[in-house]
């Protein structure tokens, strides 16, 4: 099934063109990588297809539906749930209760009733507690989940981040530099966290720096350089391929 | 005589807590410091008046009435007055604000009048005395109605699932959003509970003193402002601590130096711990990262 298809995406700031003519799509349970140096216009790129820009030119259909410019809550809310490039923790709270946001817009909004707390709201705030202990459980976290979130070691706030994007109940999940400022270690582990996530039936969108990460992850590859597709395929398609390369180490690294 | 400046100096520091949790919640929310928030307050007294005078409402009735009525003010003043330079530099919003504090007050003075308006007398105020301490029905009304309201607003924020918004919205508005949370609702949200508590403290002085005017709200908006940095901005714990600490100290000082004197001391008070502790009592410090 196909989770999300981007055709001929253009964006231009004014004079600059950020992001050219790309096509991208991801399937569902596929983990799909999108890389590019520094400025490639990766981000941009996924501004665009997640309708926070509207793309200059170009469509993009979510599960089947046009996207349109929309606020970004309404698009976690279509099914896009991501995490940051530097961790962004709520950072007066515990691991539970980060992870509870994501929760917040799958449940009711009346006002009155969160307040008065209706048999009804109390119910539902029960599952939500259960369904968060279930990702708690999933990403190993239970045992810390009452620890204020920003105290964890890094490579667990990672984690954090990925669980409350989990619980937003995304049809794709966006890891954006999840290995930024990982060591090796936790690198692998990373690594081996991103299978786990897939294997449960997710689909994800990487955007990374890291070969090594991005070759051990990914069912495809798609890389960027000032705003164009270069190139897209296997990793060791990507691997051997010169213009990527090129765009990676210069010209004469090709040889 | 001591005694009776303490109890006076905790009635007037419950309503600065009051009046300043609003700054501080609005504060921490869209980092604006709201100078209509003092004119709310205003509005609220107005409101409640209208609410006995020409409806005859029963005092708890009107109250609520006043509440209700200012928190729309409010909501309206956040969707007309603020959303519109949300983006702008914060310099924008903040004459926004001042803007809007003048036209609330000549907007108070066309339809209540420019003249001071004598409140009815709505509660029979005795004096109580037990232990040496005097306290009078009013002052035990102001302090009860802001242990109640404050109870309230701490319920709201610590256990309900739109106080976790709140403080999400309060420490990350950009990544709230992204996790899904409505962000202008909560900022409207925010903006409507804290101008209840700003009208419910306008009330209550408006009770005590027995009279409303639009120009009411001007300097308690601007203690009130000092009770929130005190307490240090943005931490509702701290405003209530801010507000006492400012009622006592101003009663007191009142009390036993010159009542001239009165809101030179706030500022005093206010100067001492910017020194000493420039974030405020309860705040946290902005840690830069280079």
């Amino acid at each position: 099934m196909r989770i999300l298809e981007a055709k001929g995406i253009t964006m231009r700031f004014g004079g600059l063109t950020a992001v050219n003519n790309v096509d991208f799509h991801i399937d569902k349970g596929e983990i799909v990588s999108l890389i590019g140096p520094n400025g490639a216009g990766k981000t941009t790129f996924f501004n665009a297809i997640t309708g926070i820009y509207e793309p200059t030119a170009g469509e993009v259909a979510f599960l089947g539906e046009k996207v349109k410019k929309s606020k970004p809550y309404e698009i976690t809310k279509m099914g896009i749930g991501r995490t940051f490039q530097n961790i962004r923790l709520f950072s007066t709270m515990t691991v539970l209760e980060n992870v509870m946001v994501g929760q917040y817009c799958r449940t009711s909004s009346n006002l009155l009733a969160t307040i008065l707390k209706s048999p009804k709201l109390i119910k539902e705030e029960k599952e939500v507690e259960e369904k968060v202990m279930d990702i708690l459980e999933f990403l190993e976290l239970t045992d810390m989940k009452d620890e204020i979130a920003v105290s964890l070691p890094y490579g667990y706030q990672r984690r954090v981040e990925v669980a409350r994007a989990m619980a937003t109940e995304p049809k794709l999940i966006l890891l954006d530099e999840p290995a930024a400022g990982m060591n090796s270690g936790e690198k692998v582990e990373m690594t081996n966290l991103i299978k786990k996530i897939r294997d449960r039936g997710n689909t994800i969108l990487v955007i990374e720096h890291d070969m090594k990460l991005v070759m051990g992850i990914s069912d495809r590859i798609s890389v960027l350089e000032y705003g164009n597709k270069i190139a897209e395929g296997l990793p060791h398609e990507i691997q051997s391929n010169d213009r990527v390369i090129e765009a990676y180490l210069g010209k004469g690294g090709a040889k | 005589m001591f005694m009776e400046h303490l109890s006076n100096g905790i009635a007037l520091g419950s309503i600065y807590a009051l009046t300043a949790i609003g700054f501080t919640m609005v504060y921490g929310i869209i980092r604006l410091i709201n100078f209509a928030h003092g004119d709310v307050y205003m509005i609220g007294a107005f409101l409640t008046y209208t609410g006995l005078t020409l409806f005859n409402m029963p005092i708890a009735l009107a109250f609520l009435f006043g509440m209700a009525g200012a928190s729309i003010f409010g909501i309206a003043i956040a969707k007309f007055a603020y959303s519109p330079v949300f983006k702008a530099p914060k310099i924008n919003l903040f004459l926004s604000a001042v803007g809007m504090g003048i036209f609330l007050e000549n907007f108070a003075m066309l339809i209540w009048g420019p003249e001071t308006q004598s409140f009815p007398t709505v509660i029979n105020n005795k004096v109580f005395s037990f232990l040496g301490i005097r306290v009078n029905t009013i002052q035990l009304i102001i302090l009860g109605t802001t242990i109640v309201l404050v109870a309230i607003l701490t319920y709201i924020v610590q256990y309900t699932r739109i106080g976790r918004a709140m403080r999400c919205v309060s420490q990350d508005m950009d990544v709230s959003r992204l996790m899904g949370i409505n962000t202008n609702k909560i900022v409207y949200f925010t903006f409507g509970l804290g101008s209840a508590l700003g009208a419910a403290a306008g009330t209550l002085v408006a009770i005590y003193y027995k009279a409303a005017y639009p120009m009411m709200g001007y300097v308690p908006g601007l203690k009130a402002f000092i009770a929130a940095v005190i307490g240090g901005i943005g931490s509702i714990p701290g405003a209530m601590l801010g507000g006492i600490i400012m009622g006592v100290s101003e009663s007191l000082g009142a009390g036993y130096i010159s009542s001239g004197y009165r809101d030179a001391i706030a500022f005093i008070i206010l100067i001492i711990i910017l020194i000493l502790k420039p974030e405020g009592l309860l705040g946290k410090g902005i840690k830069e990262k280079v």
